[in-house]
């Protein structure tokens, strides 16, 4: 198990280019950013003055980084890695080497381990980079940078900070399986990331093709569908983690009807659990039917 | 009791695609192959070779049959295969690691890394200067030396190779060749080998199985197979009087400047003292074995004459 892990991380890490273009990116980018703005603060005093509005906290800093993965635009540079990940397989006729040695649940199941707990390492690191970079800025801005280290804080920021590294480990699992069915139905790279695209763009366009839909035939509940995306999901956790409070999402069918989804943190999760749960049994119960010859 | 074989494949076919695209492309393939032996899988291109290997590996499922790898069904026994090292239709690798980083990703992925193995493999494939070389830079006769180490990782005790020498330069055919002949005479495995090579075939193979538009035409020793099969040709004069001489014993053919005749080496003392108490005047003959080439064809052929 250990070793099949390790190596499907050589193998995601090993594909530099695409891992630094698709995942490194962000911690580096971070670091890069942190020093181009210390460099001008340390240059200008209206930067100086000007760069925070207000003092920020380290505890938030930390948390808000994990947004990164978990909206429609991280989503789909996750979706582009993992499809990468999966349908590279069938791309450079890999597979045909694995397959044979090992159960090909098992090996789908420590695929999506690897492709989550990969991302989940990158921005760990960048929000350790993010989180001592601002309180660099902060200093030189001679911003206080709080809150003072107590047993409270850290039970409560560890308490968020775990619910927004899983929250990005959903997302990942979640890409990764449009991203292997994607892969699997096209067995190429390209074909696997524009049909995962696509079918994140669809996801996306769900509200409004349902507000559409209910409008059409006249029954506008249809709209809460919605709710049980996986996005509309992602970013109420998101939401309930940065803010405490539910993401609200109104949708306008017609000039009666409205709705206005608040959403517990509890229903969120049990959602994308079941997407998660879903998705990967459905890889795994195509997969394991599946003929490996190209 | 006798041992169980190597492989058993059980009546196996293979049919792609469904109404006018259908391909039968393999069809009702019955083989076994005892444990230590080289074994031959000849065919042309499309005969249904690789399709199947890949039957064999677990790789696609059979339409129907069953094959059966040292008596374990591969199927609702995989992890049977971990005793089986393959290359299919061509070595690949991950292009952006190199020929070591690959050998290790594959023994891990096996769950049995030994880096001093995979070193000693690359040595043994010639890689060993090369190694640290990301695979996008390989040639392919290399990738197909990598494929062999790849094979080779966890030790198997039976070898499936799709072939194993295409690409490679003739020095290095001969020398994969040998490496293959060794692994059987020396270490004990079995090698299970596809080619569209008669004459590899006949150098490395014990027995050999003929496969032809997906259905085994032939099957046995490569001697075997080619006994029977012996000619002489005669050059004598005057020719006709020698034709009908020898025609009251064997089959004879003539081109005007000598016969053929189906017979074998061991006729020819009979053949020649025939021909001399007629006041027939020979000149030459010569013993022609047939090359399993030649047979290779005339089975083909054969094949697509009762088709017709
Ligand atoms: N996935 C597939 N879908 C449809 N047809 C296939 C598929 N794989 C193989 N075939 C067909 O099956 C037949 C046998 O192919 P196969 O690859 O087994 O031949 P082969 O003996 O290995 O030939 P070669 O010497 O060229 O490698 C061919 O007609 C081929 O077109
Ligand atoms: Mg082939």
């Amino acid at each position: 198990m250990i070793n099949l892990f390790r190596a499907e991380w050589v193998k995601i890490a090993g594909n530099r280019w695409v891992a630094g273009c698709l995942v490194w990116i962000f911690p580096v980018g971070a670091l890069a950013f942190m020093l181009v703005v210390g460099v001008i603060m340390a240059l200008s005093s209206t930067a100086r003055e000007q760069f925070f509005d207000a003092p920020t906290q380290w505890t938030e800093q930390a948390v808000a980084v994990w947004n990164i993965p978990n909206n429609p635009l991280g989503r789909l540079v996750l979706l582009g890695f993992t499809a990468v990940v999966f349908a590279g397989e069938y791309q450079w006729q890999t597979w045909k080497n694995v397959v044979p040695r090992n159960r090909r649940s098992l090996l789908i199941v420590i695929k999506f381990l690897a492709l989550g707990a990969f991302i989940v390492t990158a921005f760990v690191l960048m929000s350790i980079l993010w989180t001592v970079g601002t309180g660099v800025l902060s200093r030189i801005a001679g911003m206080p940078y709080g809150p003072t280290l107590t047993g409270d804080v850290l039970a409560d920021f560890a308490g968020d900070y775990a619910l927004a590294a899983a929250l990005a480990f959903t997302s990942t699992i979640i890409a990764a399986g449009y991203a292997a069915l994607a892969g699997m139905l096209t067995r190429s790279i390209l074909g696997g990331v524009l049909v995962g695209f696509a079918i994140t763009f669809v996801e996306n366009l769900l509200a409004p093709v349902l507000a559409l839909i209910g409008l059409l035939l006249d029954i506008p509940r249809i709209v809460h569908l919605y709710r049980l995306t996986p996005g509309y999901n992602l970013l109420n956790v998101s939401s309930w983690i940065n803010s405490d409070k539910a993401i609200e999402w109104t949708i306008q069918v017609s000039d009666k009807a409205r709705y206005t989804m608040t959403d517990s943190l509890a229903f969120s999760i049990f959602v994308l659990a079941a997407w998660v749960v879903g998705l990967v049994g459905l890889t795994i119960f195509l997969f394991r039917r599946q003929d490996i010859a190209s | 009791m006798t041992e169980t074989p190597a492989i058993r494949i059980d009546n196996l076919s293979k049919t792609f695609g469904r109404r006018r695209k259908r391909i039968e492309a393999v069809k009702r393939v019955t083989l076994e192959i005892p444990v230590g032996q080289v074994y031959g899988f000849l065919g042309p291109n499309g005969a249904g070779k690789t399709t199947t290997i890949r039957m064999m590996l677990d790789l696609i499922r059979p339409t129907e049959g069953d094959v059966r790898i040292f008596g374990r069904h591969v199927r609702r026994e995989h992890d049977v295969l971990r005793r089986v090292g393959a290359i299919v239709e061509g070595a690949t690798f991950y292009n952006f690691l190199s020929g070591r980083r690959n050998l290790e990703v594959l023994a891990r992925t096996a769950n049995d890394l030994n880096p001093k193995r995979v070193d000693a493999l690359l040595e043994q494939v010639g890689l060993a200067h090369r190694a640290g070389q990301r695979v996008k830079g390989y040639s392919t006769g290399m990738k197909q030396r990598l494929g062999l180490a790849a094979a080779l990782l966890s030790d198997p005790d039976l070898l499936i190779l799709d072939e194993p020498t295409n690409g490679l330069d003739p020095e290095g055919m001969h020398e994969i060749r040998q490496f293959i002949r060794s692994l059987a005479d020396d270490h004990g495995k079995t090698i299970f080998l596809s080619s569209h090579l008669l004459g590899e075939v006949e150098q490395v193979c014990d027995r050999v199985a003929i496969i032809n538009l997906g259905e085994i035409v032939r099957e046995g020793m490569v001697s075997d197979l080619l006994e029977g099969k012996a000619r002489l040709r005669v050059e004598a004069s005057p020719l006709d009087r020698a034709a009908a001489v020898l025609g009251e014993y064997w089959a004879v053919s003539s081109n005007g400047q000598w016969l053929t005749i189906d017979a074998t080496r061991e006729d020819a003392p009979h053949l020649v003292r025939r021909l001399v108490e007629q006041g027939v005047d020979v000149y030459q003959v010569v013993s022609q074995r047939q090359s399993l080439e030649e047979f290779f064809l005339s089975v083909v052929r054969e094949e697509a004459g009762r088709r017709d």
